[in-house]
């Protein structure tokens, strides 16, 4: 069984680790005694935050006569309405977690619970962000995020709005009319954001969704990402590979190694906003990559 | 407007060397003027046999279209087909090399015995003949759909009328002009030589006609009238339905 079983803290905070659901005021960063009431509100509320328990999850793949195991005996357990990162480097098995978690493959063992029920995987109304905005390029924008409206039944009456209010959400309302081909990369990502949500979905599953992006557009992105978070209070389940990327947004993060083992469960509890560049942020990265790398040097099936 | 001027242009150039080649030899290559001549008297008189070249144009292009649509339409069908089963899309990859080996002659007669001198053989004949040609167009877009769309589509739930009506069948369109264009060029051409077999009208009737006379300039009057409307349909039928069907990829 890995650390993260244990709900390894490493980060050196108090109790608060589980995070928001709620949005978070600007002002939880502007003194010491609103953080403190803050954190109180938090404790508060995190008695209330459903769980989703994830337990002995794992996927293997047949490669001819022999079996290659992505991962086996994963458990962990992910607060309703956080902002969850699964890291790892390429190759770890991250986004074949994200896939059997989302129902998209199935396991080949394990259970998930939610608030002590067990469910099926996928039974949690999600959607999903790719790494590609896999928008259709021959639907405007609007028609785009209609086709997810119309694949999940919301009545016709419905769709006009809803398309106008996500697309308002990423900033691209003005858009509503034009072609994927007509957008930016990062603004096409916008797009699959608002389609992704506009289905209004439990969990919000995200697959790399900056990383065919340019660093500029990403940053701009992953602060957008946690407004938009902040204003919709999902639950969010990101894949990334990159440390300071999943530090940055998350509340915490789920590190995966080469092996597919779940070995550290990391707490981000610095308050938001944040800041990138932030030295609290650095200094959790900093803590984590050298707790990953040590695991690499102790860890004899690593080469 | 370039554009415009361009086609002029290489109309002019093969109109001049077409006279050139008149002064040559007028007999084998009767001057353009009588050609024209006999284009403009053939549509307004009529020909011999007291129709219009332009009633024989028709004839002909009701067959070269039906054919079109059935050899299209049955192609699409059957690349649905195959993309949903593995067993129909199995037997037609085995067998599609066969159906595309016959000479289109062979086809033609073949038909025409089974089926009678008769348009339904015409439009029969060209169907036979190209619908293996569509299909390998048509089952060509479907593979190359892109299956990440597809993976979205069922990410979101999307029923499978729905991940056809708005993924397979868009992506296919691009394939399906490809298609109707390559379709037009070459069923025009069967038609015309299956009408010179033994159907008494449409342009390949009149060609046998003036063919056995002898006379190259009826011949070549019918000709060019035939190339007109293939370029007529090319620029004024095809070109702006493509150009509005794939708006977005000028976008």
């Amino acid at each position: 069984m890995s650390d993260a079983t244990s709900g390894t803290t490493r980060m050196s905070q108090s109790d608060d680790s589980t995070p928001r659901t709620e949005p978070v005021d600007d002002a939880t960063n502007s003194g010491e005694d609103t953080n403190t009431d803050d954190a109180t509100a938090n404790d508060e509320s995190a008695g209330q935050r459903a769980t989703i328990e994830f337990s002995g999850l794992e996927k293997s793949f047949a490669d001819g006569e022999e079996t290659f195991t992505v991962f086996e005996g994963l458990d962990f357990e992910i607060t309703e309405g956080s902002f969850t990162s699964i890291m790892g480097p390429s190759g770890c098995g991250k986004s074949t977690l994200l896939n059997v978690i989302s129902g998209l493959i199935p396991p080949d063992g394990g259970e998930i619970r939610r608030d002590g029920t067990v469910i099926e995987p996928g039974e949690f109304f999600y959607s999903y962000v790719f790494q590609e905005p896999r928008l259709l390029d021959w639907l405007t924008i609007g028609e785009n995020v209609r086709f997810a409206l119309r694949a999940q039944d919301v009545p016709p009456e419905d769709q006009s709005g809803r398309i106008y209010r996500y697309l308002e959400l990423v900033g691209l309302e003005e858009e509503i009319d034009s072609y994927p081909q007509q957008l930016s990369g990062g603004m096409r990502q916008r797009v699959g954001i608002a389609r992704a949500l506009a289905v209004d979905p439990e969990i919000l599953f995200m697959d790399e969704p900056f990383s065919s992006l340019d660093e500029f557009t990403a940053k701009e992105l992953r602060q957008d990402l946690l407004e938009i978070w902040k204003q919709t209070g999902k639950t969010i389940i990101f894949v990334t590979h990159n440390s300071s990327e999943a530090v940055f947004l998350s509340d915490s993060i789920l590190i995966l190694d080469d092996n597919g083992e779940l070995f550290d469960h990391v707490s981000v509890d610095a308050p938001r906003p944040r800041t990138i560049g932030d030295e609290g942020l650095l200094e959790t990265e900093s803590a984590m990559m050298e707790g990953f790398f040590a695991h690499l040097d102790t860890d004899p099936d690593e080469s | 407007m370039r554009r415009a001027r361009r086609i002029a242009v290489s109309l002019l150039v093969f109109v001049v060397a077409w006279w050139l080649l008149s002064l040559y030899n007028s007999r084998m290559f009767p001057s353009p003027v009588i050609v024209g001549g006999l284009i403009v008297e053939f549509v307004v008189e009529g020909d011999i046999d007291n129709r219009s070249a332009l009633y024989h144009l028709w004839v002909t292009f009701g067959r070269v279209l039906a054919s079109t649509a059935l050899a299209l339409g049955i192609a699409v069908l059957i690349g649905i087909a195959m993309k949903t089963n593995d067993g129909v899309a199995k037997a037609f990859e085995a067998w599609l090399p066969v159906w595309m080996t016959p000479p289109d002659v062979v086809v033609i007669l073949v038909v025409m015995v089974i089926v009678g001198f008769n348009s339904q053989a015409v439009v029969i004949a060209v169907t036979f003949a190209y619908t293996p040609f569509a299909l390998v167009t048509i089952w060509q877009g479907l593979q190359e759909v892109d299956s990440g769309l597809v993976e979205m589509a069922d990410a979101f739930d999307a029923s499978r009328f729905e991940i056809w009506r708005r993924i397979y069948i868009p992506h296919l369109l691009s394939y399906i002009f490809s298609s109707l264009r390559n379709l037009f060029g070459m069923t025009w051409k069967v038609a015309v030589i299956a009408e010179v077999f033994g159907i008494s009208n449409g342009v390949g009737s009149r060609v046998r006609f003036w063919f056995l006379q002898g006379n190259i300039a009826e011949v070549l009057a019918y000709a060019v009238l035939f190339i007109a409307v293939v370029l007529v349909i090319e620029y004024a039928v095809l070109n702006p339905i493509q150009n509005r069907a794939f708006a977005w990829r000028r976008a």
